[in-house]
Order: structure tokens, then C-alpha cells, then sequence
């Protein structure tokens, strides 16, 4: 009997084992995927949305072209963010009205990574929310929607030691200075670079569709110098204490 | 024979004269654009004289703001806005470097008429201390906090 049950475990192992190394252990701690210091000749962007509702000159057609993948539902595109990393997600109204708890952790989650987050023809509350923070409106700006061919662009993206990169988190340091307030979070040690940006626009023009892309390319490209940046500084660093 | 001469001869000079207004049209532009930045010297409490503050560029193509220091200071930061009447905050990149020398922001960019982009700047030697602080445009016309909290026309 005892030997019929140690045989039992073994295989049990044996098959748990065996399904892990075939690539079932992704499904269960999902890992963070590594990301770059050089950034890719095709950043990974991908646009959630309802099918076939085109946001001014933005169509699917449009999207395709500049090399976006399309996604219907939030498990697509956590499972490509899965397999590759994603720079962007742009996302409409009925995406962001169809994301929970679970969903904004997971987009703040990632944006801690370095993703970009865009909405078209969205409320800037829900976006807001979305990101993580309590507004996306300058204290000295007037409440102008952004329409349904507009479109809204924010990144907040920390490098550091992760104590420090957590201590920029902690009550939203980043959101705070777009708000007016001036100073660093207490308790910062070593080098870091701490960024936030946001960009607005119409697609309503040919420039406008333009301005989207070049607009995200330069994020993107930030968020990727800011990761070379750090590397470099950690490499100096480490070769003076030699 | 000898009018067809001439004639062929100040068509040539009026080609030479043309060819050389254009080229003085672009020098100038190259020049202006040059002249389009700004940048003011940073003291910080503790330390007097540290570094630079600027914002280069031109908000239509590119412009950027820089906060650098020739000593390691315990904070820099520059973010600058491009503002556009409405009021609206059509871009905006704000950057903060610790235990560092700083650096520049993103280049950002805006097609707007009117469209401007000012940098607020802090400089911080130590944690407790209060900053320097300073207010760089690309043009000169727009460094003070009133037109980076928000879109004025005229000018500071």
C-alpha cells in the first residue's frame, strides 16, 4: 500500500513537472516579462476597442498599417503582453468602461513597467481612474472634452533601486507635480529618473493621425532611454567602486 | 545679337540675385530658430551657483527643457508644457533625476497658433533644503509662472 502511494506521488510530480516544462508554469505565476533598454523598430502597441467604429481618420485599416495589433476583450491583450511586452495600449470608450479592479491593477501594474496608456473619443475621468491617478486635467486648464475624434496620451514611469522607485509611487509623487506641487518623495537614496507626460490631439487630419504616432514612438522611446540611462549610471557606478 | 547678349546676361544676374535672396531667407530662418532658446544660470540655498536651466527648440518642430548642474545635486527637475489658447495643455513632459547632474525632458511638439512652451525648473542640494527654482521659455517671452500654470496672451 505504502509503496502503491509513494509510486502515486511520483508520478504526480512527474506530470506536474512534466507540464511545466512545456510551458504550463506561464499559466500559473505569470511573469513579468523582461523588458529592453533598446527600443524596437516596432514597438508593441495595441488598440482595444469595439470592431468597426472608426475615431475621425483612425481606422482598423489605419492601425494596421502602423503595425497595431487589434484586441477585443482585456484577455487578448494581457495575453500578448504575456508573450511580448507591450509599449502602448490605446484603448476607446467601451474598452475602458468594460475594465474592473482587476483590469486597472493590471494596466497600473504594467504602466510601472513602462506602458504607455492612450485613450480615443474617451472622458478623461474614466482614464484617470484607469491610470491611477486622481486627474488628468491641468489645474490651469479648462474642462474641454476631448470629443470622439480626440485622443489623450499619459505615461508615468519610474527608474531606481526598487525601495526608491516605490517611494515615487507611494501617493502618486508623479501625478502630484502635474498637479502643482513641487519637492521629491522622502526617503529617496540613489539615483533615479522619474517621468511623467500626457499629450493631446485630434484624428481628425492626416497631421493629427501623424501626431498620434509620433507622439507615442517619443514615450515609448523614453520610457526605453530612461531603462539605457539607468543601466548606464548602475555600470558607472559599479566600475568607480571597483 | 549684342540685346540678346545682354539680355541673356541680366537674365543670369537676376537668377544669381534670386538664388541669393532664398539662401539670406534661410540663413536668417536657421538664425531665428538659433535664437529661439533660452537658458538662466541656477543657484541653490547651500551651494550658490550650480547649473543651467533652459528650454530650446521651437514648439511647432521641437523643443525640450533641460535642467543640468556641473556638482551632483540631490534633485533636478525640469517640466515643460506647451500651452494652447482654450486654455489647454496640449503636451507636457515632466522629468526629476536624483543624485544626479540632470538632463533634458522628451522633445515634445504642437502645431497651434499662439502655441508656447515654458520649463519650470528646481534645483536641490540636499533633501531638507528649499530648492532653486526658475522659469525658462523659447522664446524668452513666456518665463514666469503665471504663463506655465496656464495659456496667456500677451506675454509675461
Amino acid at each position: 500500500m505504502r509503496q502503491k502511494m509513494g509510486l502515486l506521488v511520483v508520478a504526480l510530480l512527474g506530470l506536474l513537472s512534466g507540464y511545466a516544462w512545456v510551458g504550463g508554469l506561464t499559466n500559473w505565476t505569470q511573469p513579468a516579462v523582461a523588458r529592453s533598454t533598446i527600443m524596437p523598430a516596432q514597438p508593441h502597441i495595441a488598440y482595444l476597442a469595439a470592431p468597426g467604429a472608426p475615431h475621425g481618420l483612425l481606422t482598423e485599416a489605419t492601425l494596421q498599417s502602423k503595425g497595431v495589433s487589434l484586441a477585443q476583450d482585456w484577455k487578448a491583450v494581457q495575453a500578448a503582453a504575456a508573450e511580448h511586452p507591450l509599449d502602448a495600449l490605446l484603448l476607446d470608450a467601451t474598452a475602458l468602461a468594460s475594465a474592473g479592479d482587476a483590469e486597472r491593477a493590471w494596466v497600473q501594474a504594467q504602466m510601472h513597467e513602462g506602458l504607455v496608456v492612450g485613450g480615443v473619443g474617451v472622458d478623461l475621468k474614466p482614464l484617470a481612474t484607469l491610470v491611477g491617478v486622481p486627474t488628468l486635467r491641468d489645474p490651469g486648464e479648462a474642462d474641454i472634452p476631448l470629443g470622439d475624434d480626440g485622443y489623450f496620451l499619459y505615461y508615468a514611469y519610474v527608474v531606481g533601486k526598487p525601495e526608491d522607485v516605490q517611494q515615487w509611487h507611494n501617493e502618486n509623487w508623479l501625478a502630484r507635480q502635474f498637479s502643482g506641487e513641487t519637492g521629491v518623495p522622502p526617503g529617496i537614496q540613489g539615483y533615479t529618473q522619474a517621468s511623467n507626460g500626457s499629450s493631446r490631439g485630434e484624428l481628425s487630419t492626416e497631421q493629427g493621425i501623424s501626431e498620434l504616432f509620433l507622439d507615442l514612438q517619443s514615450m515609448i522611446g523614453s520610457t526605453y532611454q530612461m531603462r539605457a540611462d539607468y543601466v548606464q549610471v548602475m555600470q558607472e557606478s559599479a566600475g568607480e567602486n571597483k | 545679337m549684342q540685346a540678346n547678349q545682354s539680355q541673356t546676361t541680366k537674365a543670369g544676374w537676376t537668377k544669381h540675385l534670386i538664388v541669393a535672396l532664398i539662401m539670406a531667407m534661410i540663413g536668417a530662418g536657421i538664425g531665428i530658430q538659433q535664437v529661439y532658446a533660452e537658458t538662466k544660470s541656477v543657484s541653490v540655498p547651500g551651494a550658490g551657483s550650480v547649473g543651467t536651466a533652459n528650454t530650446g527648440g521651437v514648439p511647432s518642430t521641437n523643443t525640450t527643457g533641460t535642467s543640468t548642474s556641473t556638482i551632483l545635486l540631490f534633485h533636478l527637475r525640469a517640466h515643460i508644457k506647451i500651452w494652447h489658447t482654450g486654455p489647454l495643455l496640449q503636451k507636457q513632459e515632466n522629468r526629476n533625476w536624483t543624485n544626479s547632474t540632470g538632463g533634458t525632458t522628451p522633445a515634445i511638439h504642437s502645431s497651434g497658433s499662439g502655441d508656447y512652451s515654458t520649463t519650470f525648473h528646481e534645483f536641490r542640494l540636499y533633501s531638507p533644503y528649499s530648492p532653486g527654482t526658475t522659469y525658462t521659455s523659447w522664446n524668452g517671452a513666456y518665463s514666469c509662472a503665471a504663463a506655465w500654470n496656464t495659456y496667456i496672451n500677451p506675454p509675461c
